[in-house]
């Protein structure tokens, strides 16, 4: 017995001898990921650190994702909502009283996630060692993707603060004047401009181009009404380098099929892809799709939850072309019972005819927005959250129609004619200069909204259109958004231009203050 | 396509089955153990019954035999039999009560009765890595008697022991296999609240997998001195649980059967179809939406879906139990036991089963002794699924309204293929509840776990009173997930490739903890002076590795492994001075290091100290009333980390970004960090002040424990929410962001009068009351963090509700306008008539929906309490535990969901909404559709209107039993046995209009929040115990 006694105890000095080695060691490796300190070394780190700036734009807050069509299309006069969902709804109706509500939360949380992203980009990469004009292209890519996460966030909330540097925890950060925030967003898009390059070739098509960052410092000009440094931006792409490399395409409808991405027309597109993975969160099943196109879909192939104006359509309808058929824009924006010109017995919706659908007279006499939507190829189907068609953040159309109203706001409105001309000709529509010449600066202006309802209507630039033409500024412009949209009802000065911030992010950080009049 | 069954239940039938074939499992593998298992004795057997003063029998009473190793413990029929020569001294002991000394004499019988003596409490209680006798406890210690917890049908130690003692807070939940959550003395931290369980010295946490059958005995350790031992993982307070150990005697087998029904005890009152039409068609119309076609030209009055009856179903529960114990050859000690339970859960395909075996031996080798325990256990849960996007099952079954069919041909669609019921987004019908039961069918997933837990031991008796001891303890699991989704929706407008498609879902995780002790005792007696002492080494280390296997249609996604890995190390000591019995002094320390911390904040040292005196014992006392009286004081120090994973201390770098690219769509790398961390994590720090009393009095009669205490937590660990303008993803950092109070007072009163012949009776209560309280936050910015409509803010308790106050409704325009702030301006100028009146709180001129929000209550009770009551005639017993919540709130968030009507959803009974027509007090304005300001400020979520006084008390157990005589069971063979009847949770006083009040919450900021979680469920069983 004794032996067995001895062979226990050595047995038990030797196990724990052996334990010891390994589990008294408090510095504990971690087998599953890198961290910070090890980071941020090589050109390889640079490049996947501003892939995942981009990676960003597919989470549904982020910029031209899921939610901001409803603050930039359906909150606007052009839209509507009937969701079943008070909340959703409630951001269309202008009478948002959850703030901290899944979308009102996200589409303010992931644009600083983008924020926070390009920010540690800026911070890291200047440090390290590597291929210098790849550096400064990645340094020029950051700067860009911040000042676009910076425009949406002024245009939407207005009051917010700055933030330059890669965050800490307890960070609380104060909002800043507007015209800081602005300013930032200029210096950013002037330094990209300057670091990008003018194309990518090969798998690198997508990427932040120069005049990506001139447009968009273009679009940072206009809402403010620095129409003078717009139209110095604008004129990039129409008499200086940008000139060669934009066009429109032949056929207007290829801006919003997912067969004719990133053609010549494209000025920045956000690169969504179909794959059956669409987690909403950074892991092993995230998104890479859009899942925009299953809120905007018709009953029986999406949730109906955004209804386009009907006043719209009679927009379109209100010129034919030269040739005296419809515009044929109309067709690619709309929805509805006649998207062929020949009526429901024609009109497709998702390959069965709007007729053959027996939709009741609530649901008939709707109009759904229809870019970006699948409808041409999920035939029969329900739409999905993983749509591969690339949203066209800036079209070379839009370049046009800012080139044009910035030169009329500086009273060159001769010169305006041409580049609206080129947008309209472009689908079959009578040049301005031959059927209205001679308006005034205030008609012109009158005009360029037409053209850009008609040309732009469902791509996200309508809530700032009206901004920037001072309909949120005084009530007899309002009241014309109220007759077109009844929504405007519950708009009230002074308040309605911005988001309230969500409430919960007022709760965590004292130094912020709530926008007027929401409180 | 798939066949229905809307009846589904024959539990008696499924029950007795699966009994049978248990049984006859169990038996076998015990008899092939009794095979190889003789037993002789040396000196005469004595057998023998031990019953309590209230003439219940005792199980776990240990008897010894005096001066020797030899001995044994009853069974659960109070027998016992042990072999001794005359003349010597068998000694009876057990947890709360004297022992007794008896001298074997001529005859082989010794009943005896353990209870009401006067004497000194003599009985032994584990504190940690030593034993003292009760009497000489100095820190707040809780003694639970296993046989009361184990009336009640659990998942959990912890579910077990609700009400049992003071100071310790359970909230149940009923999910089959389902934890309930335990606080000891309040929530001292914000996460992380669960405290350590140490199962035969292994330390552990608390898992369904435990078979109760196997305890001997409860402790629980209260305050700093108490659980100092156990330095940085104490915090929360200690369970220690001590399984049963086999003794020398004869082969012993006890063993037990128990079956029975379980079932949601309570329903909403829901409308029919009849009912729910004519508000929903009101509804519409006031919203001025066209009325469904369902509710109008296409109304079929043949669908009326009970959607509680669909989800719900009549569940049931069967336990087998059997152990055995004994010597092997005089030398091997050994208790093996084996158990099985099934739950059929009381909600459609949802079902839990446990299986255990234990193998507990021990063995003395002259200065040696080696020992083991060892649990091996299956687990297999099939839960309730919610996966899926907005998707909760217990606010779905009520929502959903009845003209919903569960099933029909008009749902069919390619994303619905086997048409269950859900809204369809148009004319007919449109709602966003989803059909949970079908949900229940098409989610199939079940998780199965394979665990071994249990610890190894070597004694060296270096000299008299010097015992070194390495201790070796393991846990290791495996954790099997598998299911299938088939496809389709199951609510309207959710398509997404995880349900249009089947998918199939496979995890894999393993758990290893390894824990290594060196520890050494000492224990000496000087005349008037005792002395007890260890010091130790105590070394744990952590493996966790997951991984999941989601494959949809075929192909699969990226696989995400992931393994979490932790080590601690802790040094301890602990000083029990002891003179005359009458002063009494403990100190302990511990010092663990910690690798969840960086380099800087890793050690932490966790000092206590406590003292007591027995003043009964002094000359002056004179007090004859007061035959027992010591009071005691402690202060100490506790740690915790429990909250962290590891290396939360920096910031990881999220591998899975990606960036689409080019005419290939080639998916570029992206890595970047997207959950921020902070460097600075530390240890969190308890420090606790116990002042307690022991009292005895009228020949003890009266038993009285009285605790005070005052708990200081600083650097609370959590999670707090941080601003979203950080960019933060992925879950917040962890952050010492904190620092509580809790205050409490908890008493204990037992009253055990002297038996009659066939009558005893005894009464325990229990009371305690916690006030706690934010003292700050680490930030000086920050006053308070608001967790959906909780607020936890400085200077108040942890989620306070924080919430619009509403006032009445208004029944005229007159009331409206009459309705103004100081400065004149009417409040509301939105309102109609009908609508909710809010008070301008602030009282600045101006309804505003953040500012104008108060106070409206507490989750945390004001006390709570607990009854036991025991009582025997002749062989009939009953026992009843009571147990009673009084002033908490709790947030009904169910009802918001069926109350708020602007939805199509189904209504309570009774529902109505104000009309010109129909003044109602209670109901406001309500429509569907488009609803104007008024009508969204009667729905507001953050309204006090969702509130309710969550108090009650309730039967938690009445069990009525019956033990045969002696004498009944020789001709059969069996030498005890035992019927009974228990019902659970039989009757509840309450005005909380949910499912069931007693609510776990979601977390700790809304721990008040009734989101629709599984009630605790009504339990009717019927058993029987035997031994032989």
């Amino acid at each position: 017995m004794n032996t067995i006694i001895k062979y226990c105890l050595a047995f038990t000095v030797a196990l724990s001898a052996l334990c010891c080695k390994k589990s008294l060691d408090l510095d504990v490796e971690n087998p599953n990921r890198i961290d910070e300190s090890n980071f941020w070394k090589t050109g390889t780190d640079a490049t996947q650190g501003i892939n995942a700036v981009y990676g960003n734009f597919y989470r549904n807050g982020a910029p031209y994702s899921r939610w901001l069509p409803y603050y930039m299309d359906v909150r606007s006069d052009d839209g509507y909502s009937t969701s079943p969902w008070n909340e959703l709804r409630s951001i269309s109706g202008l009478n948002i009283t959850q703030y901290s509500f899944e979308v009102n939360y996200d589409t303010w949380a992931h644009h600083w996630r983008g924020v926070y992203r390009a920010n540690q980009v800026l911070a890291n990469v200047p440090g390290i060692t590597m291929d210098e004009p790849l550096k400064a292209r990645i340094l020029g890519e950051a700067k860009f993707l911040r000042a676009v996460h910076y425009y949406n966030l002024i245009c939407i909330w207005g009051n917010i603060p700055m933030i330059l540097m890669p965050s800490l925890p307890a960070d609380k950060p104060s909002q800043v004047p507007q015209e800081q925030v602005w300013a930032q967003i200029e210096k950013d898009l002037t330094e990209a401009a300057e670091a990008l390059p003018l194309s990518y070739t090969g798998e690198e098509v997508g990427r932040a181009s120069k005049g990506a960052a001139y447009g968009y410092l273009a679009r940072a000009h206009m809402q403010q009404k620095e129409w003078q440094p717009a139209a110095t931006a604008l004129a990039w792409f129409i008499t200086g380098a940008g000139a060669t490399q934009y066009d429109l395409v032949a056929n207007y409808r290829d801006n919003f099929l997912h067969t004719t991405e990133n053609n010549r027309e494209s000025v920045f597109e956000v690169q969504f892809k179909m794959r059956p993975e669409n987690g909403g969160d950074d892991g092993p099943t995230s998104n890479v799709g859009s899942s925009r196109a299953p809120f905007f879909a018709p009953p029986g192939h999406g949730f109906n939850d955004a209804n386009m104006h009907r006043w719209v359509i009679y927009e379109f309808l209100a010129e034919t072309t030269v040739g005296g058929s419809r515009d044929p824009r109309l067709q690619a924006t709309a929805l509805y019972d006649s998207t062929d010109v020949r009526g429901p017995n024609f009109t497709l919706v998702y390959g069965s005819t709007f007729a053959s659908k027996n939709y009741d007279n609530n649901i008939r006499n709707r109009v759904w927005y229809r870019k970006y939507l699948d409808d041409y190829f999920r035939v029969n189907q329900f739409e999905v959250f993983n749509s591969p068609i690339n949203f066209r953040a800036l079209r070379f159309a839009d370049v046009l129609l800012m080139y044009a109203e910035a030169l009329n706001n500086l009273n060159r409105t001769a010169e305006a004619y041409v580049p609206v001309d080129r947008v309209r000709q472009r689908v079959g529509l009578a040049r301005l200069s031959v059927i209205r010449p001679g308006m005034t600066a205030a008609q012109f202006q009158l005009q360029l909204e037409h053209e850009r309802i008609t040309e732009l209507t469902g791509e996200s630039v309508r809530w700032n259109d009206l901004a920037r033409w001072g309909y949120f500024e005084n009530a007899t412009k309002l009241s014309q958004l109220r007759a077109r949209d009844n929504e405007f009802n519950n708009f009230i000065l002074g308040r309605n231009q911005f988001m309230p911030i969500p409430q919960a992010e007022i709760d965590i950080n004292p130094n912020l203050r709530q926008n007027p009049n929401w409180q | 396509m798939y066949k229905l069954t809307t009846t589904n239940n024959q539990p008696a039938i499924m029950q007795s089955n699966f009994l049978v074939t248990m049984l006859k499992k169990v038996f076998f593998i015990f008899c092939a153990f009794a095979i190889s298992m003789p037993s002789k004795a040396q000196n005469k057997i004595i057998t023998g019954r031990v019953n309590s003063t209230a003439n219940q029998p005792l199980s776990g009473v240990s008897v010894i035999v005096k001066g020797t190793n030899t001995g044994t413990n009853t069974n659960a029929n109070g027998n016992f039999s042990i072999s001794a020569a005359t003349g010597a001294t068998l000694v009876f002991s057990y947890v709360g009560m004297p022992s007794q000394e008896v001298t074997v004499g001529a005859s082989n019988t010794i009943d005896i009765t353990l209870g009401s003596a006067t004497g000194a409490l003599d009985e032994v209680v584990v504190i940690g890595y030593q034993t003292v006798r009760k009497k000489d406890l100095t820190g707040a210690v809780s003694i639970i008697n296993p046989t009361t917890a184990n009336r009640n049908i659990s998942n959990t130690i912890a579910e077990s022991i609700q009400g049992l003692t003071p100071g310790v807070t359970v909230r149940n939940t009923g999910t089959p296999g389902g934890a309930a959550k335990i606080d000891i003395r309040g929530a001292g931290t914000f996460a992380g609240n669960s405290p350590l369980y140490i199962i035969d010295g292994m330390y552990t946490d608390a898992t369904p997998d435990f078979n109760p059958q196997d305890v001997e005995s409860i402790q629980i350790l209260k305050d700093a001195s108490a659980a100092a031992i156990y330095g940085s993982r104490a915090a929360n307070g200690v369970i220690i649980i001590t399984t049963k150990k086999g003794r020398q005697g004869p082969l012993v087998f006890n063993g037990g059967i128990k079956s029975g029904v379980q079932q949601v005890h309570n329903r909403y009152d829901m409308m029919n179809v009849a009912e729910y039409r004519t508000l929903a068609t009101s509804l519409y119309q006031a919203g001025g939406l066209p009325v469904p076609t369902s509710l109008s030209s296409e109304f079929n009055p043949a669908i009326d879906t009970d959607w509680q009856d669909e989800f719900l179903r009549g569940g049931a529960i069967g336990e087998v139990n059997l152990a055995m114990s004994g010597s092997l050859k005089k030398k091997v000690n050994f208790y093996i036991s084996g158990n099985h339970f099934q739950n059929k859960g009381p909600v459609i395909d949802n079902t839990f089963s446990r299986s255990g075996f234990r193998i507990n031996t021990d063995t003395k080798l002259g200065r040696f002794t080696i020992g083991q325990n060892v649990l091996f256990s299956w687990t297999k849960d099939d839960p309730i699924a919610a996966g899926g996007v907005g998707v909760n099952p217990f606010v779905d079954m009520i929502t959903m309204p009845p003209v919903v069919a569960l099933q029909g041909s008009r749902y069919i669609s390619p994303e619905n293929p086997e048409g269950w019921g859900i809204g369809l987004n148009n004319a007919y019908l449109s709602t966003l509840t989803a059909n949970v039961p079908a949900l229940q069918r098409l989610d199939q997933f079940e998780q199965r776990n394979f665990k071994i837990r249990g610890n190894a031991f070597l004694d060296f008796k270096i000299m008299d009173g010097l015992v070194y001891r390495f201790n070796f303890g393991i846990e290791k699991s495996n954790d099997q997930g598998e299911g299938t989704r088939r496809s389709g929706t199951v609510r309207q407008g959710t398509p997404s490739p995880n349900n249009n498609r089947l998918s199939t879902f496979r995890s894999e995780g393993k758990f290893e903890s390894k824990l290594f002790e060196h520890t050494v005792n000492y224990d000496k007696t000087i005349g008037a002076h005792k002395i007890g002492a260890v010091v130790g080494f105590s070394n744990q280390t952590f493996d966790h590795p997951i991984y999941r296997f989601t494959t949809i249609e075929g192909s699969a996604t990226v696989p995400d492994p992931y393994t979490n890995r932790w080590n601690n190390i802790g040094i301890l000591g602990r000083l029990n001075y002891t003179y005359a019995d009458k002063y009494l002094t403990s100190f302990t320390f511990r010092r663990d290091g910690s690798s969840l911390f960086n380099q800087n904040n890793r050690w932490g040292n966790f000092p206590s100290a406590s003292a007591a005196w027995r003043i009964s014992k002094e000359k002056f006392w004179n007090v004859k009333a007061v035959n027992d009286l010591k009071i005691r004081a402690s202060y100490g120090s506790l740690g915790n980390s429990e909250f962290l994973q590891p290396w939360l201390y920096y910031a990881n770098i999220n591998p899975f970004p990606r960036a689409v690219f080019g005419p290939g769509e080639v998916e570029q790398i992206g890595q970047i960090v997207t959950r921020l961390a902070n460097s600075d994590l530390r240890w969190e720090r308890k420090r606790t002040t116990n002042i307690g009393l022991e009292a005895s009095l009228l020949k003890s009669l009266f038993t009285i424990s009285a605790d005070y205490f005052i708990a200081k937590t600083d650097d609370v660990l959590v999670d707090l929410p941080i601003s979203a303008t950080t960019g933060n993803a992925g879950g917040n950092p962890a952050v010492n962001a904190a620092s509580l109070q809790n205050k409490g007072f908890e008493l204990a009163l037992t009253v055990r009068p002297a038996a009659t012949r066939n009558f005893r009776w005894d009464a325990t209560l229990n009371f305690t009351t916690i006030q706690n309280r934010v003292n700050a936050f680490g930030d000086a910015t920050t006053k308070y963090t608001q967790s959906g409509d909780a607020r936890t803010e400085i200077g108040k308790s942890i989620g306070e509700w924080y919430l619009l106050k509403s006032n009445g409704i208004f029944q005229s325009q007159a009331e409206i306008d009459a309705h103004k702030g100081k400065t004149g301006q009417v409040l509301q100028p939105w309102s109609k008539p009908g609508d909710i009146r809010y008070v301008d709180v602030d009282d600045n001129g101006e309804l505003d929906l953040d500012k104008d929000r108060y106070y409206a209550g507490s989750p945390w009770a004001d006390f709570e309490a607990g009854l036991q009551l025991n009582a025997s005639y002749k062989n009939f017993s009953i026992n009843m535990q009571w147990y009673g919540v009084v002033g908490n709130k709790l947030y009904n968030r169910p009802r918001y969901n069926v109350d708020r009507m602007d939805q199509n959803t189904n209504f309570r009974q009774g529902a109505t909404f104000w009309t010109p027509q129909n003044q109602s007090t209670e109901w406001p304005r309500a429509a569907i559709g488009a609803p104007d300001r008024g009508i969204q400020y009667n729905v507001l979520p953050q309204s006090d209107r969702w509130l309710e006084n969550g108090s009650y008390v309730r039967l938690r157990n009445l069990e009525v039993a019956y033990t045969f005589s002696k004498a009944s069971l020789k001709r059969i063979g069996f030498t005890s046995s035992r019927i009974f009847l228990s019902g659970q949770n039989l009757f509840t006083i309450t005005k909380y209009k949910g499912l069931d009040p007693d609510v776990a919450g979601v977390n700790i900021f809304e721990r008040g929040l009734d989101n629709g979680q599984y009630p605790a469920l009504r339990i009717i069983s019927a058993g029987i115990n035997f031994g032989f």
